[in-house]
């Protein structure tokens, strides 16, 4: 007897063998014609050498607009894929050499407690990231958790993102609501719609207390804040023997 | 198990793991992350944001990296300060003829301390300097993996050093337990001492005294929450590149703000900034890239004006210029003056790295031209009207901004609804209030907990122990008021219900609890205080469970579920009568009070 889970199997091996078959086919079409212009999603040159060019002139995508608009694609009259050569596939990659980017962010510490800026806490990896790096001993925040974290990620001023003080204090006036506008879509948004992978770990205190509840919003959850992947609490602070994940 | 954290838009379950620690956990998230991410796609750069809650309040490490720095600070903070800056000298951090700023009046000489005072304090700041080296030692797994990926050449780094200046929300004496500051009730530091082994254990949720903020911020005056100064908002930043930055080692002055970051990144990655995102046109990033800085140490400043304003305090920084008020300090109950009277100061940060020179009377005329301009850039950012309300701004009525339970007096919560926050949940502080759970006892009768807000360090719970209803509210972690059945609750259908009838007159104040079962009165008991403002800056009420810490020793985290059905609780509050409201206006007086007496 065979059983329906093996007849499954049968088919399925089948329908690839066919595949299998066709597939010298198409790429000997694909050979055979080869796109006369090089594909609209032609990666950016180096960005790392010449910054300024492959920003724009460099790169044959217009990343102004996000996301970054499809191609229109052409109605196929052909009926036989064999005789026809596909369209270029649309796929949004950072541009070609673009670094890594990792930013870590430490919560309540003071100008002069890191040994690498003469205070009393031994930080050795801040230390040997500045022996090969650069110290910026004029760099300054907003004075506070969720401005300065709006700044950071968003790219505009604390008010600007409405994050004048802590969500948990907003009010009614513009510069103060504790809710991000539209128009000020995240850096980790740009970045996602430019083929970055993007993650956040840890706190993130940019969401309105109001919105974190199973009814949302979730619009302005990490996850929906241009993060693919969130792992941490959302709130302002976290027990860190026993973590919870609510705001404060 | 406790569903603590969040995966994404989902609570996930927090390990009752011995030795747990939430930054390892975070960076082994992190890790595992990047593996698989490089593992699976090489090719692409990937962007991380890794914010641990380190080196923020609840200041919490394992022992060993505390004993790390016993005796270290027994010094005090004068003299940490003497030698931070005489550090910062020789690592180039600060120009050498750098002097330190004064220290606010509100802190006390460290000679003049009583030995008690000296011995507490010495400790907070052991555990805060192990917290930031433990919370440092795990970044260093994080880079360490990137490494040995064969990824470190070509990562951009930001590791910055702070999100402001050092906090001095640890008031003067520092913290215990942080939510007695947040219910505006004072720790003395006898009893506090009592426990000094414990600090930065898994019994403490504190903070350090506000002398240690001034001396983390070295060398400058203030702290945390003071806009205009930079010991509020000058914070050590580090950026490392391999590939691109080529003269390592190097200290970079020019002028920066944390705007500039994304800028930075835009230009490294060579991406354009966007004009429109998912459907809505941007406003434009504000800040400017920093890559000119990494080759040429000497290159003129780009990022030449910046206003700062947080709860009042403001400034604004011009072309080496830097004009600030201090409106309130983070110890003060109430503004220094009005908006209108508040004294400016002035300083010429290029020859006056510390901010110790005030110009303002000196110079007025540039005086006013920079209050000028902190007008018409606080104007066109949003940043008028400044809002210097107190106390109002915790009611969300009172600021003007969205609460879910705005009219409401009664909420239905059901099986399954945990990590409520205080924002999302019925407030019951200061009122009159019932809570009613319809249960179904399973044959040999049901154990755990109906319905808990918070946990150790301050909430209430209504559960079953030995399988009879008991209520526990626990005041602060300091004092807990108990009401329990007699009897056991049969199998079968049941109704608990506890009512709490409040004092009145003012905040916190107590009242008379009362336990009933099927209708029936069975237990009564009197609760001397209760708190009047906050439960928990991170747990929330959870239903069937008490996540997170336990609010009462009756049982343990992690292992507490009901056992029962629990069909539906209400919770239902008294709303506030006339006589009630007039309570409640001293109420508010009280709690500025109260907040008085902390700060004194």
């Amino acid at each position: 007897m065979t059983s329906p889970a093996r007849l499954t199997r049968g088919a399925s091996l089948t329908l690839l063998a066919a595949v299998l078959v066709a597939a010298p086919l198409i790429v000997r079409a694909q050979t055979a014609k080869p796109p006369a212009k090089p594909p609209a999603h032609a990666p950016a040159k180096p960005p790392v050498k010449a910054p300024a060019k492959s920003a724009t002139a460099g790169s044959v995508l217009d990343r102004t607009v996000l996301p970054i608009p499809e191609p229109k694609v052409p109605f196929i009259t052909e009926l036989d894929a064999r005789k026809v050569t596909p369209p270029p596939r649309f796929e949004v990659k950072a541009p070609q050499g673009a670094p890594n980017v990792l930013i870590v962010l430490i919560d309540d510490m003071g100008f002069g407690q890191s040994s690498a800026f003469g205070g009393p806490v031994h930080m050795p990896t801040l230390d040997r990231l500045a022996a090969g790096g650069l110290r910026y001993n004029q760099f300054h925040t907003t004075a506070l958790c969720s401005p300065t974290r709006s700044a950071l990620l968003w790219g505009r001023n604390h008010h600007m993102n409405n994050f004048g003080s802590i969500s948990e204090t907003a009010t009614a006036f513009p510069g103060q609501t504790g809710v991000r506008p539209a128009s000020v879509a995240p850096l980790a948004e740009m970045l996602r719609l430019n083929g970055f992978p993007t993650a956040a770990f840890g706190k993130y205190h940019e969401a309105a207390a109001w919105e974190v509840s199973p009814s949302g919003p979730t619009d302005r959850w990490p996850t929906r804040s241009g993060f693919d992947k969130f792992y941490g609490f959302i709130g302002g602070e976290a027990n860190q023997w026993l973590p919870a994940s609510m705001t404060a | 198990m406790a569903p603590g954290l969040y995966d994404g838009m989902t609570k996930v379950e927090t390990p009752h793991t011995p030795g747990y620690h939430l930054t390892t956990d975070l960076t082994n998230q992190a890790i595992h992350w990047i593996q698989s991410e490089k593992s699976l796609t090489p090719d692409r750069p990937f962007f991380i944001y890794f914010a641990p809650g380190a080196t923020h309040a609840p200041h919490q490490v394992a022992k060993e990296w505390i004993a790390k720095y016993k005796g270290q600070f027994d010094q005090g903070w004068d003299k940490l300060r003497e030698q931070t800056l005489e550090r910062q000298k020789k690592l180039g951090i600060v120009p050498a003829d750098t002097k330190l700023a004064p220290k606010p009046a509100a802190i006390k000489d460290w000679d003049k301390l009583t030995a008690d005072e000296r011995t507490l304090f010495a400790r907070q700041m052991e555990v805060f300097a192990g917290f930031g080296e433990q919370t440092d030692f795990e970044v260093g797994r994080l880079i360490t993996a990137i490494e040995d990926l064969g990824q470190l050449d070509n990562t951009l780094i930001f590791y910055i050093a702070g999100d402001n200046g050092a906090s001095a929300e640890g008031g003067m004496n520092g913290l215990f337990n942080e939510m007695t500051y947040f219910n505006g009730v004072a720790e003395s530091v006898q009893d506090v001492l009592k426990h000094l082994d414990d600090l930065g254990g898994p019994d403490s949720f504190g903070h350090y005294a506000a002398g240690w903020a001034v001396a983390g911020d070295t060398p400058f005056m203030w702290t945390k929450q003071v806009a205009g100064s930079y010991g509020g908002t000058r914070n050590g930043m580090v950026i490392s590149w391999p590939k691109r930055i080529k003269a390592g080692g190097g200290v970079r002055s020019q002028w920066h703000h944390v705007i500039d970051v994304a800028p930075t990144i835009l230009e490294a990655t060579g991406l354009p900034e966007p004009k429109s995102v998912d459907g809505t046109v941007q406003t434009p990033l504000q800040g400017v890239s920093m890559v000119y800085t990494f080759d040429n140490p000497k290159a003129p400043d780009k990022h030449t004006t910046q206003y700062f304003e947080i709860f009042g305090n403001r400034g604004i920084y011009h072309d080496g210029w830097l004009a600030q008020t201090v409106h309130k300090a983070p110890w003060e109950a109430k503004p220094r003056a009005a908006l209108l009277d508040d004294k400016w100061e002035l300083y010429n940060t290029r020859s006056d790295f510390s901010l110790i020179h005030d110009l303002a009377e000196a110079n007025q005329p540039k005086l006013k031209e920079m209050q000028a301009l902190f007008m018409s850039e606080a104007t066109r950012n949003h940043v008028l009207p400044i809002d210097d309300r107190g106390i109002e701004r915790i009611n969300a009525s009172l600021a003007g901004r969205p609460d879910l339970m705005a009219g409401r007096t009664s909420l239905t919560v059901f099986e399954g609804m945990i990590g409520l926050s205080e924002n999302v949940f019925i407030n019951t502080k200061n009122l009159s209030h019932s809570i009613t759970a319809e249960l179904e006892i399973p044959a040999g009768g049901a154990n755990g907990v109906v319905i808990a807000q918070a946990g150790r360090f301050g909430g209430w719970s209504l559960y079953l122990k030995d399988g009879k209803p008991t209520y526990d509210y626990n005041y602060l972690g300091l004092e807990h008021f108990k009401v329990a059945a007699p009897e056991v609750l049969p199998p079968g259908k049941a109704t608990i219900r506890y009512e709490f009838a409040y004092d009145g007159g003012g905040l916190g104040k107590g009242g008379t609890g009362t336990l009933l079962i099927n209708g029936k009165k069975v237990a009564e008991t009197r609760i001397d205080h209760t708190q009047c403002c906050a439960f928990s800056a991170d747990e929330g009420t959870d239903v069937g469970t008490d996540n997170e810490t336990n609010v009462t020793d009756d049982y343990k985290d992690g292992d507490n579920k009901f056992t029962g059905r629990i069909a539906k609780i209400t919770i239902q509050v008294t709303p506030t009568d006339r006589a009630s409201a007039a309570a409640a206006t001293g109420a508010v007086q009280d709690g500025q009070q109260k907040k008085d007496d902390l700060t004194e």
